[in-house]
């Protein structure tokens, strides 16, 4: 469903993505792990319109996004939740969800999209009126999630959601992130924390310094001695 | 000092003052939704209070009468100043900002001066010279209805703000313009409809205020000083705080006018503004 | 670095400079009396505007209160003068110095409230706005009619008969603080300026002592603009509060600057010298029938270059060398 080729993308002179191709299908749940500075996170901000790349394509069924901007990305259905959840602190739980459902598509069904979120994270129901700087970091990511889901995404692309969570809590995100997907939902979860996410996803890549070295089935890679060494410290 | 003259002197203060939160809440908007700090802003407002002027003297229409069509016609000069100038310099920062609004003072001002000259004028309306008496209390009525109007137009823009999408899409590209894109709210779109909203209000409000000054065209950057002193007030970005930041001038000048005289009450807000920024750097209502 | 420089090549940087400087102190030979003074107006913002510049470029605090520092040296030393005799030579250090004690003021109470961008700029906008209603008001300073110099008619009074003897001190003045930014570019104090200017937080870090540096380019800025105060109320002969006071010049000398490039030497040079006389010379044809043309005009001007030339006349004219250099420089590597 989501095709990226060759998507070379940096900041002035610092090229942190080389030259990055990858794939999801539908209904897929995929990993992209990788150390820090590897340029994950630069390739989620070129695949959600945020930042253009210098050169690649993104397509996603079939449509050409490279480079059209945030606007066009999310209504094509590439929704980002973006490292250090970047909730909208002086609005409530319930205007960053309403917020989420911006793109016309989504604006639509908007209120069975928010029992949607409510069903699934009820933490959020009960402190809807609540400014959304005063949460908890782990009510902040499932906020940042269920802004995410209002957006009614064909894709999920997350980035770091396990970042300053406790153990338990990442336990429970990703626990939620599996219901998600085995509800229909796609979803390209970019890590550091290599052991959980290739536990949970069904494929992964690996990425360094900027280019994909190692790809193929998750539990493939947890296995690979490359991987183990690298990432695992086994 | 009798009880009635402070009486008058507060009641004056508040007016004025639902006057100045109404143009300090449009500078903040346009502040708050692209960063840009207007010097213009009060000189936009002298402009459609010299329109309104010509259009009185050209076909006698009451300045009244013409508060919705300056507004249309403010809010597209607002968004295509926006998209041709403001938008291109954002990037460079807040002062390439300012001291291009300063180049938009010197322009406003200097055009007002050359097609309307620099004699001081009045415009009268349907309501010049007629006072309201409240027991003890008399207010010209041209003042009442200004500040009346300001009053509701602040509580729409209020509720604009907060209780619909459009306001919402504003406060979210306020609070962080990357994600406010990540939810696919047009930027740009936005930040053009606020900034022609802002100068749109400007546009209207200079019509309902005409009777209420006396015109020169200098006059814009006083306003805007002033607008300024209210918005820090009230917490830069906080837009409830620029209601009760208005009020507050308002009295502090009127009272400051009444117990000594006409240039301590004018230096009253100023002397105001430093205290507030030395010691209560996010504003009086501000958070942090 | 400097002294590695090969005379030749020293020569040949500062060429551009001396022969503005040549140019400059023989123009008025060849000149009408009008010209003279459109020229003299000229230095006399040149002198602002790199005053201005050591605190808006160099250290890149945005101040609009620099109105204050004009109006100290111009009503300080007319004060003196009127009063007690003393020559506006010696008035315009009691001038500068106060000038240099309300800057220094400033820069502390900035630095002691880590007053950000914004709220420098509109603190320094609020005290010119004080200073020029208490001037307007206060009786002993001429209230809002201003003081009139009463002419004694000799050097040692700062008097001269010709305007000549007026350009040339203006002229002195605009070199002296040209040569003050090329210094201070080069200096350590320079260094520290743009530091501070870049990071101030950094700048602190690594033992830069910032509170010292930005009260000492606010003296240095606060006392020039005094001494062009002192300067031009001899030259007018009067001072009153819309002129010296008024938040007009200080958006006028920020204006040339910015249009010139602020934060370069020579931007605050060139910019009023090409804006001034530009606007004296619309003035003069259509002032009568067009009050106002000439700010009109200069307003006009900096929208365009900071739309379409952002860096200012500097900026695109070193991207012009840059263009006719890089070939030559090319061959040489
Ligand atoms: N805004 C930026 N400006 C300049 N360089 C940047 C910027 N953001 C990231 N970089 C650089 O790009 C490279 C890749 O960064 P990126 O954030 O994509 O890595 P990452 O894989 O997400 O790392 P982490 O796991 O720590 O989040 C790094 O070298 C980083 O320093
Ligand atoms: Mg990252």
């Amino acid at each position: 469903m989501l095709e990226v080729a060759d998507i070379v993308a940096g900041y002035g002179r610092v090229l942190a993505v080389q030259g990055v191709s990858l794939s999801v299908a539908e209904r897929e749940f995929v990993a992209l792990v990788g150390a820090n500075g590897a340029g994950k996170s630069t390739l989620m901000k070129v695949l959600s319109g945020l930042l253009a790349p210098k050169s690649g394509s993104i397509r996603l069924g079939g449509r050409e996004l490279a480079g059209s901007g945030a606007e066009e990305a999310v209504a094509a259905g590439i929704v980002l939740v973006p490292e250090g959840r970047m909730v909208f602190p002086r609005m409530t739980v319930l205007e960053n969800l309403l917020l989420g459902a911006t793109n016309p598509r989504a604006r639509k069904d908007r209120e069975r999209s928010l029992e949607r979120v409510f069903a699934l994270f009820p933490r959020l129901a009960e402190r809807r009126g609540q400014l959304a700087r005063t949460l908890s970091g782990g009510e902040q990511q499932m906020l940042a999630i269920g802004r995410g889901l209002m957006a009614l995404p064909r894709i999920l692309i997350l980035d770091e959601p396990s970042l300053g969570l406790s153990p338990l809590l990442v336990q429970e995100t990703y626990k939620a992130l599996q219901r998600l997907n085995a509800d229909g939902l796609t979803i390209l979860l970019a890590e550091q924390n290599v052991r959980l996410s290739l536990a949970v996803s069904t494929r992964g890549y690996v990425m360094e310094h900027g280019r994909i070295v190692l790809a193929g089935a998750s539990a493939k890679l947890a296995d690979d001695p490359a991987t183990r060494k690298a990432y695992l410290g086994l | 000092m009798p009880i009635d003259v402070l009486l008058q002197a507060t009641t004056q203060g508040l007016l004025m003052g639902s006057i100045y939160a109404l143009v300090a809440l449009s500078l903040t908007l346009i502040f708050a939704v692209g960063g840009l700090l207007n010097f213009a802003h009060g000189d936009f407002m002298v402009l459609a209070m010299y329109a309104a002027f010509a259009v009185l003297a050209a076909v006698g229409v009451d300045p009244y009468l013409l508060a919705v069509p300056l507004f249309g016609l403010f809010f597209l000069v607002g968004t295509g100043l926006f998209r041709g100038l403001v938008r291109p310099v954002l990037s460079e920062g807040l002062l390439v900002g300012a001291q291009l609004t300063l180049g938009m003072v010197f322009v406003l001002q200097n055009a007002m001066l050359l097609i309307f000259g620099g004699d001081h004028l009045s415009v009268p309306t349907v309501l010049s010279n007629r006072n309201v008496a409240f027991g003890t209390v008399i207010l010209p009525l041209p003042l009442l209805v200004a500040s009346a109007v300001a009053a509701i137009l602040s509580i729409f823009l209020y509720v604009l703000l907060m209780r619909t999408d459009f306001g919402r899409q504003v406060r979210a590209v306020t609070q962080n313009r990357d994600a406010a894109a990540l939810m696919g709210i047009p930027i740009v779109r936005v930040q053009a409809k606020a900034f022609g909203l802002g100068i749109g209000l400007l546009g209207l409000t200079g019509a309902f205020l005409v009777a209420q000054f006396t015109l020169t065209p200098s006059m814009g950057l006083d306003l805007t000083l002033l607008a300024l002193i209210v918005m820090v007030f009230g917490g830069i970005g906080n837009f409830l705080g620029c209601l009760g930041g208005g009020l507050i001038i308002g009295v502090i000048e009127g009272l400051g006018t009444l117990f000594f005289g006409g240039t301590v009450g004018a230096m009253a807000p100023y002397v105001a503004l430093v205290l507030v920024l030395l010691l209560r750097p996010h504003g009086l209502f501000g958070e942090h | 670095m400097e002294a590695a420089n090969p005379p030749a090549r020293d020569i040949r940087r500062h060429l551009p400079g001396l022969l503005l400087l040549l140019a400059a102190v023989v123009a008025p030979w060849f000149m009408s009396g009008n010209w003279i003074n459109i020229l003299i107006l000229s230095l006399l913002f040149v002198f602002l505007c790199v005053a201005w510049n050591i605190v808006g470029g160099l250290t890149g605090e945005f101040c609009i209160g620099h109105s204050l520092f004009l109006a100290a040296g111009a009503y300080t030393s007319t004060l003196l003068y009127i009063h007690l005799g003393v020559s506006p030579w010696i008035g315009m250090f009691a001038g500068g110095a106060i000038a240099a004690a309300i800057g220094m003021f400033i820069a502390w109470l900035s630095f002691r409230y880590a007053l950000p961008h914004l709220s420098f700029a509109l603190v320094t906008i609020a005290l010119a706005m004080l200073g020029y209603l208490a001037i307007s008001s206060i009786d002993f300073l001429g209230a809002s009619r201003g003081l009139t110099l009463p002419v004694r008619g000799s050097a040692w009074y700062y008097h001269f008969r010709s305007d000549l003897a007026f350009y040339y001190i203006i002229l002195a003045h605009a070199v002296a603080a040209v040569l003050l930014t090329m210094w201070l570019y080069r200096s350590k104090a320079g260094l520290y300026f743009r530091t501070i200017r870049d990071n101030e937080r950094a700048a602190l870090a690594i033992g830069v002592p910032s509170l010292r540096y930005k009260m000492l380019a606010m003296a240095i800025s606060a006392f020039m603009t005094a001494l062009a105060g002192v300067f031009y109320a001899q030259f007018l002969l009067y001072v009153e509060p819309k002129t010296f006071a008024g938040l007009t010049i200080v958006i006028e000398i920020i204006l040339f600057t910015v249009v010139g490039g602020t934060g370069t030497v020579w931007g605050p040079v060139l910019g009023p010298l090409l804006l001034v006389p530009l606007g004296e010379v619309l003035r003069a044809e259509l002032g009568g029938t067009a009050p106002g043309l000439h700010l009109f005009v200069y307003g006009l001007l900096l929208i365009a270059v900071i739309r379409f030339m952002p860096g200012g006349l500097m900026a695109a004219l070193s991207k012009l060398g840059a263009l006719r250099v890089r070939p030559s420089s090319a061959k040489e590597a």
